[in-house]
């Protein structure tokens, strides 16, 4: 029984990384509708960033530095790469960021080679006693859970309750909401929709950023490192509900959960943990098939 | 307040505006009749900023406005409230009344930077534009905070006026915009007009798709923001009769360009008008 | 139905020189000097089998996605299907090859028309995101069940592929090599694949695919039976797919798990976008655009001074794919169809048109993608290509 709360929660963290980058996937998708494949190869473009910086300077002065570079990159690609094709059919955007995806993973490997690299997770820091991040792990229950996987969780949660006031409570997330939904009628607000299109990319990429930095330290800095985190990540987001935020967190943890349990309780002869995958998604399309929107996503009609 | 003048205006190929001519005159309700199709949403659609027009000029309070974008047009104190009434459906009430405001109370400056960007070259502007999508939103931010309260009171008292119009928004301020009834997503998409306290409204055929009664009680909150805001008021409509009750001057469109122009009384009588459209 | 394009005797030229280029260039130019520019052989014609096989895909999944409007990432598992089935039957059973190919591509056709059914229940991006799962679960399936597949280590057909027939060299005094032989084959298979093709789209059954993807409901109520020529249409592409999964078998003489991972999938999706969508010349270009541009940078490096460090050619492709949306948003068919209709004055002027525009983007605020309507820009004066051709 332990062994199954242990699976759980490393599926928490797991699910929490893959839920960050769905959140990051959806927030673009919301915008335009458009999948942005790049995703992942943006993230660990600017973990790979991070990592020089770390070379010269603390992991709390990156921090800051990295999300503000990621943000930067974002509304930079929005603003001059997306911007041109943004009229054209959904399908023609995508190409563009499959390009991305090639170019951040090349220019990656060529500037900071093949040899995967190890990346720190975060280091302690203490309030009034309590320890936060570092290394180390904590009993809790039937399992230990090591403080970075805690650090991946608090942070996910965080991020999607700064989101979700952000966007709720703030005049700047209530154009974007409105640009998202009717970009005519935002226009006529006086919204200028391509900016919050670019913000609406800036966000994305720093959401990315941090998911990159959090899940380095797990499996290794190396140029392919976010492609299996991306498709597991669209995963999530599809099962939650591409217009739904909350829908791509839970979808992340369902899916990082799942994997886990795949992997462990089902027979190895013919499932195991080589079909992992593969069970996972047929999983997706079962539920797909039954909410063909996905768990959270509504939109289901469409007005002729 | 406006005068457009020869406006050509087209789809890709298919000219809709064969040089039409029209002026508003401050304080007063002008309407444009005609059948569909006739150009009457392209011309409002030209006016705004929607639709880049060809040729021909529009000057609003004396400032050529034909090549700016509708968010700068919005900020210059002109507000349209487009055909089907393009409401924020998935938004409440208060949220969409909001974003009405947003041109005064957020982001759009305006004049000074946007003539500060016209003078740059192309690699000056991207290298503006990228400023400004950097810190724009953090000088905003700082704007908005030391402006707070004035602000607040502002918006306050601009929604308590459009309560005052429509008292039934006030009842469901909270409500998911797209479960209104027809008149009543016509009067927020009216209210939310307002909220921008614009000089010029351009409304295009409020009538559409409500019932007589709606429509009616619509039209008489129409002419009371005119006679008591003073809010000049532009007028497509497809009910000749009830915009002729409430119009002072009308041009009646057909296919692309005016056929008639007169006071509204004169149109009222005009043989022409009496056959096609007044029924 | 009125036929746009170049005037006859440019046409019959054009055709002509097709077939010379197709049946003479490509697979005996090595006899020509070796100097001379494009010379082809060994290689080249190794990979002008590999255009032939990829275009028989990209026909296939444009008819689907392109005609259809159905977003597929997964169509590297019907190859894989048809291959698998090609190979098996050829080196475990030992059928004859013809009937391995025609095999592959009706199992995969089958599967396809399975896969179609609950694909009627998916739309737009989360039928992408479903069929990019198949694509995912394919490699570790074939892994997975080795009994029949043979497992990571793969299949190698090389041994049994029939070597050219004897009446070749006794007719035409030709002696074919084997790569010379498959390049024949693989160019027949796809001049017949591309018939079919063009002979689908202009058919009743094409435009019931065109008119169910611009609208479902208006289709419908036409009374064209949308779930039927949806789940025809998945048939019809993994058939396709099935076949040069068939014919992969004899061009490159084998299979193994990992030769049909998910970024195959993906490099099939854009091949049709880059090629052009509802286009059978788009599929064509698009296959010969993902076979030949990664060796551009290798091409160019024979100008001198124009060089590009090896190790970045992957960007220059990703670049490529950029510049292309942005200038060819209805691909290299789209340019194709605008060029040929153009006198060489007006290319251009054409050019200089585009060049503007773009610069115009990058200053104005954005479209949504798809809308068309309020925005009259310049983006219209773009002809849509002939969506039959």
């Amino acid at each position: 029984m332990a062994e199954f709360w242990q699976q759980v929660v490393t599926g928490l963290a797991t699910g929490s990384v893959y839920g960050l980058l769905a959140l990051a996937i959806v927030l673009i998708y919301r915008s335009t509708t458009v999948l942005n494949f790049a995703q992942g190869e943006m993230a660990m473009f600017t973990t790979f960033a991070a990592w020089s910086i770390l070379q010269w300077g603390e992991y709390w002065v990156m921090f800051p530095l990295v999300l503000v570079m990621a943000a930067g990159l974002g509304a930079f690609i929005e603003r001059v790469i997306i911007r041109p094709v943004e009229g054209a059919p959904v399908l023609n955007i995508i190409i563009v960021t499959l390009g991305l995806f090639a170019i951040f993973n090349n220019i990656a490997t060529w500037r900071w080679g093949g040899i995967p690299k190890g990346f720190p997770t975060p280091p302690e820091i203490h309030v009034t006693g309590i320890k936060f991040f570092g290394e180390g792990a904590l009993d809790i229950g039937p399992t230990v859970v090591s403080y970075h996987d805690l650090t991946i969780m608090v942070f996910a949660v965080g991020i999607m309750l700064a989101l979700y006031l952000f966007f709720q409570y703030t005049p700047l997330g209530l154009a974007m909401r409105a640009t998202a939904q009717n970009p005519i009628a935002s226009r006529l607000m006086g919204i200028r929709v391509g900016r919050m299109l670019t913000v609406g990319w800036a966000l994305s990429a720093t959401v990315g950023a941090v998911a990159g930095l959090l899940i380095a330290p797990l499996i290794l800095l190396q140029p392919p490192m976010m492609m299996g985190v991306l498709l597991y990540a669209f995963a999530a987001a599809v099962l939650g509900g591409l217009d739904s935020p909350v829908g791509a967190v839970v979808g992340g943890l369902i899916i990082g959960i799942a994997e886990n349990l795949v992997g462990t309780y089902t027979p190895k002869e013919w499932l195991g943990p080589d079909m992992k995958l593969t069970v996972t998604l047929l999983i997706i399309v079962l539920v797909l098939l039954v909410r063909p929107t996905g768990i959270f996503g509504r939109r289901a009609l469409r007005r002729v | 307040m406006l005068q457009v003048r020869d406006l050509v205006a087209a789809y890709g190929p298919i000219v809709a505006l064969h040089g039409v001519s029209l002026e508003v005159r401050e304080g007063s309700i002008v309407t444009v009749l005609g059948a569909n199709g006739a150009g009457k949403s392209t011309t409002l659609r030209a006016i705004s900023g929607l639709l880049r027009a060809r040729s021909g000029s529009v000057e609003f309070a004396g400032q050529r406005i034909d090549h700016l974008s509708p968010e700068q047009i919005v900020s210059l104190g002109m507000s349209h409230i487009p055909e089907g009434r393009q409401l924020f459906s998935e938004l409440t009430v208060l949220e969409n009344l909001r974003l009405g405001a947003y041109s005064r109370f957020a982001g759009a400056d305006g004049s000074g930077r946007l003539a500060h960007r016209q003078g740059l070259s192309l690699l000056g502007r991207l290298q503006h534009d990228l400023i400004q999508a950097a810190t724009g939103g953090v000088r905003d931010l700082a704007r908005l905070i030391r402006e707070y309260r004035q602000r607040r009171q502002d918006f306050e008292a601009a929604l308590k006026q459009i309560f005052d119009y429509f008292p039934i928004l006030a009842e469901r301020k909270n409500q998911i915009a797209g479960t209104l009834s027809g008149g009543e997503q016509q009067m927020l998409a009216i209210g939310r007009g307002l909220m921008a306290r614009p000089r010029l409204l351009l409304l295009d055929e409020p009538s559409m798709g409500l019932a007589p009664l709606v429509t009616r009680e619509i039209f008489e909150i129409i002419q009371a923001i005119n006679r008591t805001q003073g809010v000049t008021i532009l007028l497509v409509e497809q009910n000749a009769n009830l915009a002729l009750d409430i119009a002072h001057y009308g041009y009646v469109l057909e296919t692309g360009s005016i056929a008639l122009a007169g006071s509204s009384v004169n149109l009222r009588k005009s043989e022409a008008v009496r056959r096609s459209y007044l029924g | 139905m009125r036929r746009l394009g170049p005037p006859r005797t440019s046409r019959l030229v054009g055709f002509a020189v097709l077939a010379f280029v197709l049946l003479w260039w490509v697979p005996f130019s090595h006899v020509v000097p070796e100097a001379f520019p494009l010379r082809f052989g060994g290689y080249r014609t190794f990979q002008a089998s590999e255009i032939a096989m990829w275009a028989i895909v990209a026909l296939g999944l444009n008819i689907l996605t392109g005609y259809n409007g159905q977003i597929s990432l997964g169509h590297g598992a019907f190859v894989a299907i048809g291959g698998y089935t090609a190979a098996i039957l050829m080196v475990d059973h030992g059928w004859p090859f013809w009937t391995t190919i025609i095999a592959g591509g009706a199992i995969a056709g089958t599967v396809g028309l399975l896969i179609g059914v609950p694909a009627l229940r998916l739309t737009g991006p989360y039928l992408a995101i479903a069929t990019l799962g198949l694509a995912l679960a394919t490699p570790q399936i074939l892994k997975k069940y080795d009994g029949l597949t043979h497992g990571t280590q793969g299949i190698n057909v090389r041994p049994e592929v029939p070597p050219p027939p004897e009446f070749i060299k006794d007719w035409f005094g030709i002696h074919l090599s084997n790569d010379e032989w498959i390049y024949f084959l693989a160019l027949f298979i796809v001049v017949i694949m591309t018939i079919l093709a063009l002979n689908i789209v202009r058919s009743r059954i094409g435009r019931a695919f065109v008119a169910i993807r611009d609208s479902e409901i208006a289709a419908q109520a036409m009374g064209i039976s949308v779930p039927r020529y949806k789940t025809m249409a998945f048939a019809i592409s993994a058939f396709y797919a099935g076949i040069a999964g068939g014919t992969y078998v004899q061009v490159v003489g084998y299979v193994s798990p990992e030769s049909f991972n998910f970024l195959l999938s993906i490099n099939f999706l854009t091949t049709i976008v880059v090629g052009g969508l509802a286009s059978i010349l788009g599929s064509i270009l698009g296959a010969a655009g993902l076979v030949m541009v990664p060796e551009l940078p290798g091409l160019v490096s024979f100008i001198p001074g124009a060089g590009l460090p090896d190790e970045l050619s992957w960007a220059f492709y990703g670049a490529a794919l950029i510049l292309v949306m942005i200038f060819a948003p209805y691909g290299l068919a789209g340019l194709f169809h605008r060029l040929v209709k153009l006198r060489p004055a007006m290319v251009l002027k054409s050019l200089s048109s585009t060049y503007s525009r773009w610069v115009d983007a990058l200053r104005s605020p954005p479209a949504s993608p798809g809308q068309t309507g309020t925005e009259p820009e310049a983006r219209s004066s773009q002809e849509h290509p002939d969506a039959k051709k």
